[in-house]
This record gives structure tokens, sequence and C-alpha cells, in this order.
């Protein structure tokens, strides 16, 4: 028995050095941004990617997951993402999910850190058989702050928002419902995005008259007291599960279903976007390897196919590459 | 399963029974102080050839070291021995010893046979205290198989004990012990720790601290608190017996080898599987002589010696068990599933060869069922593998094997053994003693099942005995002079799946089922000529409710019962549609799914549908059933009968002297009419035996390889608690024989017959037997050489019988359809007939075959 114990260990610590490995990776590939549109809820209960299938697993009421991502946007910054998600089990049917992200931003126009919004969501386990489940999810996303983060250390004189792409916060309280059905092979599922506030963001391009390229100012799409419009997603995934290695395709299409409105700095009306709308949809594939029940890691990368025109937003990301540690207790 | 611990009381109570001379003596007082290995170290430098109670003594010596073959051995020359100086007592002694020696092995029926034996002898001596040996032993064997009969053995040996020796008796505290085990049986657990402790008090001021039999009461004290989920009492008792058995008997020995086995069972409840783990090889490593390993990837090999094989399988099972529930629960290392596989296959491999040293078929049944526990496992973890394998074939394939291992291995068994005889160049004359001797035990057989005076069971009890013995002995001669023979018989092997598919017709489909019945599962392989698919269906509680009510809504007429049954079973049985192409499907059923008819299944229920609108399996497939895939295989590649010949059966009248008379069938005399005209037209020769002339001797006479087509009309009863009065009712005759063709005597019958119809009710019934299918006539005819039956499930009006048989006939003979297209066809033309629509009157008869 001590030699199982002896190899158990072996692999923990192997496996403490293969997640070093890809957090160092991670920090020093140019990778090209964090990926699809998804203000928060493409990875909350049901809805999230590369979900567990196995019946004869005895489920674990607890679920911690540390991930981790670095990206670049297309202007310059470069975010990069922490996310402990926390998932607690009430009964054998439904479960608590809060996620804290913690973010920091890099770019031309100055350098942002802080918490990011939290997520939090109910989901109940509505029909649960040998070959299906289906399950409901319904939440909300606190804003850690009012997207108002300001340049740091500024010696313009004056205090100036920086935009969208720079702030770790969406700035708005965000309520959130989805569903998915879930097979050993196939997962569906779907779920909305209801931004109910604006954001506290007044970045002005004409703010910032000391940057030496006044057109790249101009890239950044114009957010004062941003209202997002209502997402709607289908994510579509196919399974390969094999004992401890699985993987995963999928299609991810995000339909922004209402414009988004800002403040007119000129006017003081709200007005609402043109070019806001329409689908967003991202190619994604995943690879997971299980040390043991209890023990995870997942690698996840997605690809944009296509995009909205205007992005006040700011989650204008080609792809996503992450990883993430599972503890399951 | 504490089997030495058991015998050493055993042969303790019975030591003062017959005399002994200085040597024998001695050697009883080293058994009573655990010391069986100087026991035999001393009579081995004795010349002891002619002396049966020093063989007796010495075999005893042997048993309770675990050797039960040199026990067999000795204890059957003691027994030869006094049954020529005809010593009754000896005989009874030796009986019983050697009842024990069967028991040990896990041959309860034949052990019982012996120990009945040995009562029966005791009574006529009329001494109490043997005779209360005798209902020890009795009840210890019925412990196995039929544990409410061991209580009142039990009962009646304490009973005797306690008036001749009072309650602080070694004698009276062995019956205390088994009382205690009867009573955990029935979840009694204050009472059976109650009985233990008071055994134990006698037995430690009888004996030292240490003795085996002190550590018997400490195992059975922990199974007791293991069952009452008290983990701790449990390993501390475990624990203290383990030490005692080690102080005793060293690392090797099979009762230390049960006691870790115990300790495995308890640490899998409590989910330490290291620890279960552990405990299992230790049980391996104690029982398998010369193997040692720690590692608990590794096994002893197949053909290593081991002390007990029963024994070994438990521990074989506990390991493939921790291992699985290791991989699910905590490591998902597919090296566990790969090894808990490997103890499986280990563990088949043991099975066989556990069967082929039974020779009773009691004990044969007995041990497909319990067998039938390792295949389920052995199921879960290949269709696990599968499931997590890129290469998934293989595993399905395994799984597969293993579902073949639980069907009918028994009949096929016996079929092999027929063949074997056939092929191997026996001599006619010898084959006519071996055919005499089957004929002569199946006889006393069923006398003595339905004797009801004491005396001439008795009487029967010792001749079938003797008969048996006779018998084996003869067989035992076969073996010897006719190697080919030997290996033939044990040459029982499992097609594969490729084998299987290369004999399927492009429209045929096989589908087999199996019952994991502990984990409420129903594993469903469905195959095709390129395809091998697997389903593992979860088992509701409901489902045997389902089937038995299937079968009743169709007897009884209740529409709504049958129509919601029939649909949600069709959902389970049938989890995937078969492709367009296949026309025929031969359904392995499993348990109760024997006398399931699959053709009324419902495909889509619609609630206001009529009868003749349901969307039943038969209109879209034709099904034939078989008892296994194996047998499938051997029958499609085995010759058919090209004569052109046919009998026909039908006593219309049935006035037995003996028995109630039945009701006469007048329209089974249209019925042979008509097939017999079908024959005729289709230029077959056809003798046809109606009213007395169709009589049993008729059928028993010898001639019946000549005929391609057998056809009984008459009636047909199924004894399902006694497969063995199971009968055919025929014509009584003046050659002895009383009309009553009993499924013994069909075993005994020699047929080449490419179908036997048996126009009669309930043919198709039987005792529903796990792991070997339905125990009944079909099952007897199979065996006696029958390659297509066509039986029934229940009573159906003998009009409506003899017009599904003549165009039954008309089908297969004159449109030259194939048995399965036939019987499909006429079923089909019943539905669309508003009048025979319901399936009350065309899903009762089915064909076993293809």
């Amino acid at each position: 028995m001590s030699f199982n114990r002896f190899i158990s260990g072996l692999r923990i610590v192997l496996f403490t050095l293969i997640l070093g490995l890809m957090f160092v990776l991670f920090s020093h590939i140019p990778s090209y941004s964090q990926g699809c549109s998804d203000a928060g809820f493409c990875t909350m209960g049901a809805m999230k990617p590369d979900q567990q299938f196995n019946k004869k697993i005895p489920v674990k009421l607890r679920a911690l997951v540390l991930n981790l991502y670095r990206g670049t946007t297309t202007l310059s910054p470069v975010l990069f993402v922490g996310t402990l998600d926390l998932t607690i089990g009430i009964g054998n049917h439904s479960s608590l999910q809060v996620k804290l992200p913690y973010q920091t931003v890099e770019g031309n126009l100055g350098n942002t850190s802080g918490l990011g919004d939290i997520s939090l969501s109910y989901t109940r386990k509505v029909l649960d058989t040998e070959t299906w489940d289906v399950a409901f999810t319904i939440g909300g996303k606190i804003p850690s702050n009012h997207s108002d983060l300001k340049k740091e250390n500024d010696t313009v004189g004056y205090e100036r928002d920086l935009p969208m792409y720079y702030q770790v916060s969406l700035g708005s309280w965000d309520l959130v419902a989805g569903g998915s059905v879930l097979s050993k092979d196939w997962l569906f599922a779907t779920g909305i995005q209801i931004a109910l506030t604006e954001n506290n963001n007044h970045f002005k391009w004409s703010d910032w008259p000391d940057y030496p390229n006044p057109k790249y100012i101009e890239k950044h799409d114009k957010a004062a007291e941003l209202k997002r419009g209502t997402d709607f997603m289908i994510r579509v995934e196919r399974n390969f599960r094999f004992g401890r290695f699985n993987g995963n395709i999928g299609l991810l299409p995000i339909w922004r279903i209402t414009k988004d409105e800002i403040l007119d700095g000129q006017t003081g009306e709200r007005i609402k976007l043109d070019g806001t709308t329409g689908m967003a949809l991202s190619a994604l594939g995943g690879i997971g390897y299980q040390i043991n029940v209890n023990n995870g890691i997942k690698f996840l990368y997605g690809h944009k196919l296509t995009q909205r025109d205007v992005n006040p937003d700011g989650l204008t990301r080609h792809n996503v590459m992450s990883v993430s540690y599972v503890y399951r207790f | 399963m504490k089997k030495i611990s058991l015998i050493i009381f055993i042969i303790l109570t019975n030591y003062s029974a017959y005399g002994q001379d200085i040597s024998v003596g001695q050697a009883r007082v080293l058994i009573t102080e655990g010391k069986p290995d100087q026991v035999i170290s001393l009579l081995k430098d004795l010349s002891i050839e002619d002396d049966p109670e020093a063989q007796l003594v010495l075999g005893e010596a042997y048993l309770h070291m675990g050797r039960n073959d040199m026990a067999e051995q000795h204890i059957a020359v003691s027994l030869d021995l006094y049954k020529k100086l005809g010593n009754k007592d000896g005989i009874a002694e030796s009986s019983a010893a050697l009842g024990l020696v069967f028991w040990a092995d896990g041959q309860n029926y034949k052990a019982l046979e012996y120990e009945l034996n040995a009562l029966d002898q005791r009574k006529q001596s009329g001494n109490d205290t043997t005779i209360a040996a005798s209902y020890n032993d009795v009840g210890l064997v019925y412990s196995m198989i039929n544990p409410e009969k061991a209580r009142e053995y039990y009962n009646m040996a304490h009973e005797t004990y306690l008036r001749l020796y009072g309650d602080m008796d070694e004698r009276t505290a062995n019956s205390f012990v088994n009382l205690a085990l009867i009573y955990r049986k029935s979840n009694e657990y204050e009472k059976a720790i109650d009985y233990l402790y008071n055994a134990l008090e006698t037995r430690q001021k009888v004996y030292e601290m240490d003795h085996p039999t002190i550590g018997f009461i400490y195992g059975a004290l922990g199974q007791i608190y293991t069952d009452m989920d008290q983990y701790q009492d449990a390993l501390t008792n475990y624990q203290l017996a383990e030490g005692i058995y080690r102080r005793n008997f060293g690392n090797e020995h099979p009762e230390l080898a049960n006691i870790y086995n115990m300790i495995g069972a308890l640490e899998i409840k409590e989910g330490h599987y290291d620890e279960a783990l552990t405990a299992c090889q230790n049980a391996i490593n104690s029982n398998a002589k010369g193997f040692e390993s720690d590692d608990i990837y590794t096994n002893p090999p197949e053909d290593g010696e081991f002390f007990s094989t029963d024994i070994l399988l438990v521990s074989l099972m506990l390991k493939g068990q921790a291992l699985e529930m290791q991989y699910y629960q905590k490591t998902l290392r597919k090296n566990d599933l790969v090894e808990s596989l490997a103890s499986f296959e280990l563990g088949d491999k043991l099975i066989d060869k556990s069967r082929h040293i039974r020779t009773n078929q009691e004990d044969k049944l007995f041990l497909s069922s319990r067998a039938v526990e390792l295949y389920e496992n052995a199921i879960a973890v290949s269709l696990g593998l599968a499931s997590i394998s890129i290469k998934k074939q293989p595993y399905r394939e395994k799984a597969f094997y293993f579902s073949e291992k639980g069907k009918a291995i028994v009949l096929l068994d016996a079929i092999n053994d027929a063949n074997a005889k056939e092929f191997a160049n026996i001599p006619a004359d010898m084959l006519e003693t071996e055919g005499e001797l089957k004929s002569k035990i199946a006889f006393v057989n069923q006398q003595l099942v339905s004797v009801t005076d004491n005396d001439t069971e008795q009487l029967l009890r010792q001749l079938l005995l003797e008969v048996t013995i006779d018998y084996n002995t003869f067989i035992k001669k076969l073996e010897n002079e006719f190697p080919e023979y030997y290996r033939l018989k044990y040459d029982v092997t499992i097609p594969g799946v490729n084998e299987i598919q290369s004999v399927l017709n492009d429209n045929q489909a096989i589908q087999t089922y199996f019952l994991a019945e502990n984990r409420e599962r129903l594993y469903i392989f469905q195959m095709t000529g390129n395809r091998l698919a697997t389903f593992d269906v979860p088992l509701s509680k409901e489902f045997q409710r389902y089937l038995i009510g299937f079968r009743n809504s169709i007897i009884y007429d209740l529409p709504d019962a049958y129509k919601m049954t029939g649909s949600i079973l069709y959902q389970s049985l049938m989890p995937k549609k078969l492709p367009e192409t296949i026309t025929d499907l031969v359904i392995i059923p499993a348990g109760r799914l024997g006398v399931t008819p699959f053709e009324a299944l419902i495909v889509k229920n619609e609630e206001d549908a009529e009868y003749n609108q349901i969307d039943y399996l038969a209109n879209h497939i034709n099904i034939s059933y078989q008892y296994s895939v194996t047998l499938f295989h051997q029958q499609l590649k085995s010759m058919k009968n090209t004569q052109q010949a046919a009998t026909l059966f039908a006593p219309i009248d049935f006035n037995y002297q003996i028995g109630q008379p039945l009701p006469s069938l007048p329209f089974t005399l249209n019925e042979v009419k008509d097939i017999e005209g079908i024959f005729q037209d289709e230029n077959y020769q056809y003798s046809t035996h109606l009213y007395a002339d169709a009589s049993e001797s008729k059928i028993k006479d010898g001639v019946y390889r000549d005929y391609s087509y057998i056809h009984i009309a008459s009636h047909g009863i199924v004894n399902e608690q006694q497969p063995e009065l199971s009968c055919i009712y025929l014509s009584e005759d003046e050659e002895g024989e009383d009309g009553y063709l009993y499924s013994g005597e069909i075993y005994n019958l020699d047929l080449n017959a490419n179908l036997v119809a048996l126009s009669a009710c309930q043919t198709g019934l039987g005792r529903v037997s796990r792991g070997e299918g339905i125990i009944g006539l079909s099952r007897a005819l199979l065996f006696a050489g029958a390659s297509n039956l066509l039986v029934s499930f229940w009573n159906v009006p003998d009009e409506s019988t003899a017009n599904l048989m003549s165009e039954f006939y008309n089908e297969s003979l004159r449109v030259k359809k194939s048995f399965s297209h036939s019987l499909g066809d006429v079923k089909r033309k019943m539905i669309r007939n508003e009048a025979t629509s319901r399936p009350y009157y065309w899903a009762s008869f089915i064909l076993i075959g293809h």
C-alpha cells in the first residue's frame, strides 16, 4: 500500500508541475484575447462547457475550480484572469455556484487590476435519468465596480476613465437564466443574460489629447453609461469520454437581441447603438484529464468565427485559451 | 463458509461413537487438539490399508487440513471396507464423513444424499448421540440450500444434546453455534449473539483459549456485527479469529483465507478499498499453496494448487469488486478495471474446474446460480472498460463471453458429454450399460419425489445413493479407458463473436439478455452478421411485476393492463430498433424472460386500438428462442436430419388407472389428421399413433433417431418445484408404462428430430433456474436431441391450437418456409383475424430453435 501512496503522491507533484508549467506558458505565449463575447453566463451552472456525466462515479457535493487565462485583445490590452469557481451541492439535485474572478489588464493607456464581477447561480436538475440529465439555472451577476477605473498616476491634471477594455467589471447588475440537456455524448444548453442597470463609464476620446496616435484612441468604442443589450446563447457540444481523458468540441452562438445603449455626450440623451445586435459565433474545443475522482485539469480553446460590428462592452475576443484545475470533494 | 471449523465440531461430537485402537485413539486426541498434521504423520507410517477406522480418521485429518481430495480418497476406502464387513455403524460414520467432504467442496446435494443415508442407518441403530450428530450434519448441508430445513434439523440435534448432556457440553455448544448461524440468516441477530456467547463460554472452559473452535465463534460474531453495520466490533472479532487460526494453522489454511475474505467484505462495505484489497490478497496467499505475493495486481496461476476453490472464488470475487469500486470511487485508473476483470477471468476458470468435479445435477445447477454473480460483475466491468476505451469491441466481446457463461452451461456440458460418448468410440455395450444406469437413476428419482411413506423413502434413498455411486464409478472408468471421451467431454468452448456472426444469415439477429439482479441492471447484447451492440438498461423495481402482469393480462384478457405492460416492457427489452433487413430474431432470454412471449410486446401503444389493430412486435419480425447463443451456434453447425420421416401422437382420451382422468381433446384428432395429410402430400414417411396406440412405450422404443418430425398433441403438465415430475400425458400400455412421459425419462430418449412439436398446455414452462434458464420439458427435449421445439406458455383451447399447428406445418412443409418464418406468418394471420387476434390465442406457442 505504501507503494501506491508513493505513486499517488508522485502524481500530485507531477500535476502541480504541469499546472505550473501551463501557468508559465500562458504568461508568455501571446494569444489573441480572452475569447467569445461571453458576458459571464456561458460558464454558469447548466450553461457551462465540459460538464461531468458519469452515473457510476458518485456525485461530489462540492467542486472548487481554479481557472486561469491570459489573453490579448484586438487592441493593446493584455488580460490575465484568475477565477475561483465554487459549487456547493444542496441535496442530490440542486447546487449553488459562486464565481470570483480577479483580473489584471495592461495596455497602452494604463494598467488596471481588481476583483471582477461576481456570479451567483442556483441550478436544479429536473430530470436525472440513466441517459439524460435536464437542468435549469437562475442567477445573476453582481458588479464589482461601476466600470469607471481611472488611469493611475496620471499627469494631465484631471481624472479620466479608461475604456471598457481596461475595466475589470462590466459595471451592471445582470439577471441570468438558462437550461441544458446533457448526455454522455452531447450537451445542449441555452441561456439568457439581461443587464438590469447601466454602468458608470465615461471614457471620452477627447480626454486623451496627450496620446500620440488619436486614431488608436478612436478604435475604443464609446461606452458612456453603457447598458448592454440582452444576450441569448445556445451551446451545442459533442463529448468524448474515455475514463480519465475526455475531449469535447462545440459551437457557441451568442445573439445580442437588443441594442446597446449609451449616453450621448453631446445631446445628453441616451441613444441606441446600431451594429451592436447580431450573432457572435465561437467554435470551442477542450480536453480534460481526471487524476482521480477528486482532482482534474481541463484545457479549453475557443475561436470566434463571427462577431458583431460594434462592441462598446469591449468583449471582442478572437480566441479563448484557458486551463482549469478542478477539485471535487 | 467456515467449513473447516464446523467440521472440527462434527468430528469431535462423533469421536466416541466407536471403539478404537491406541494409534487411532491418539490420532483422535490430536485432532481434538487441532493438530491434524501430526495425525497424518502418525497414521502414514502405519499399515492401515485394511483398517476402516484408521482410514476414516486419516480422511478426517485431511479434511481438517482442508485437503478434501485426500479426505475423499481415504474415507471412500473406509466406507468400502465397512461395507465389506457389514458394519452398519461404520457405514453410517463413513457416509457422514464423506458427506462432509462433499459439503466442504460445495457439492451440497451430493452431500445431502450421504448425510440422509447416514441418518437412516443411525436411526436403525437407535443411538441418540449419533442420531443427533446426523441431525447436525444434515442441518449443516441444508444450511446452504434450505435454511428452514436446516433450522428444523439443528433444533432436533439441540434438543437431543440438551436432554443427554445439559447445556455445558461441547456438543450442546456446537448446536448453539449452528442455531446461531441460522438465526443470523433470518436476521435474528440478538438471539444469534446470545447463542454464540453461550457456546463461547462452554468452549473456553473445555479448550484452551487458542483453540480453532473458539476462533470460529469470533468469526461468526464478526459476520453478525458486519450485518448489523457495527464495523469496529466486526473487525475486532475477525482479528481475534485471524490470530487464533494463524497460531494454529500457520499462514496457509483455507479457514484463515475465509476470515480474510470476511475482512475484505467488511472493508468493501465501509469503502476502505486499500484495506479490502490487502485482505483479499492475504486470503489468496493463505489458500494457494506455495503462492505468496503482496502485490494486489498479482493472482496465482490457474493451474496452481489451492486448499479450497470455493473460498478462492470468493476472494477473487471480492478482489474484483474492490478494484472496480476503487476505480469508480477513487482512482479512475484503468488498470484497476483491467485487474478487476483479470480476477473475474481467473474466477471463471475456477468455476469451470469446479463444475467438472461435480457429478450431481442439482449441485451443478447450484454452482451455476452462484457463478452468475461472478459473471454479472465481469460483464459490468467489461462494459465499463468498453465505455472508457478507444477500442471498445474487445471488451464488448468479453462481456458477451461472460453473458454466455451464465447461460445454460450445465445443459451444454450435458450435451457435450453425450456427444463425447458418441465420438470417442466407446463400445455399444458400455453405452448401453451407461444408459441403463441413467434410466435407473431417473426412475428412482421419480419414485422418490412422489413417495409418501418413510420406510419406502429410506429404501429408495439408499438405492439412489448406490446407483449413483455405481454410475459415477462407471463414468470414471470411461474417462480412464477412453481419454478422447475425457478430452471431448470437458471441451465446452464458447464461440467467439466472429464465429457466431459467420453462421448468421443477413436477415438474422440474436438478442441475448443477462439479468444482473444484484446490480439491478439488464444487459442486452444485440448481434447481427456484422455488428455487436451492447445495452446496459436499468431494471426498475417493477420489472418483475410487469413481466408477471404482462403474462397474466394476456391470459385473463385485461386489455388495459396488457397494453401498459406490453408497451413498457418493449421499451426496456428492445432498446434499439433492429436494421430493416433483419426479419428473424433469436431471443436468448434470462430468468423470467424465459416464459415471456416477446412476440406480444407492443411497439407503439394506442389506447383505443382493438386487438387486431395493435402494433405487436410479431408484426415486424419472426421470433424464435434458444437457451444460449452457444447452443444456437452448435445447432446451426450440426447436420440436419434429412430423412423425410415423421411420427404423430394423439392419445385423445385420458383415463388413467393411477391419478386423475383428464379431459378428452377431440380436436387433436383433426389436428393430427390435417398434419398427416400435409406429410402425405410432401411424400414423408409417417406413423400416426392415436388413442391407446399413442402410448409411452411407443415413444420410448428407441427408433426415434429416424424421425425428423415428432408431433405430440396431448396434455402436458409442468412441475416448477420438481421439474423431473413435469410430463407429457400419453396412453398407458400393457408393457408396464404408466403413460406419463416424465422429463427425467425424456433426457434418456435418443432423438434426432429437426422439430418436436408439443401441441399441449404449458409445455414451455418450468422452474426458472438462475444461470440455467427454464428447467422443464423443453430443456429435456433439447438434451435428447431435438433441434427445434414448438412449445406453449399457457393453456390454449384445443380448437385454435389445432388450427395453429395445421397452418404451421402447411407454411413450413408446403410453402417451404423456415420454422421461424412459418410460425411468424401463422401468428400474423391470426392477428388479422378478429376471432383469434387476442394474443392469448397466438402468443402461447413459441419456437425454440431457429
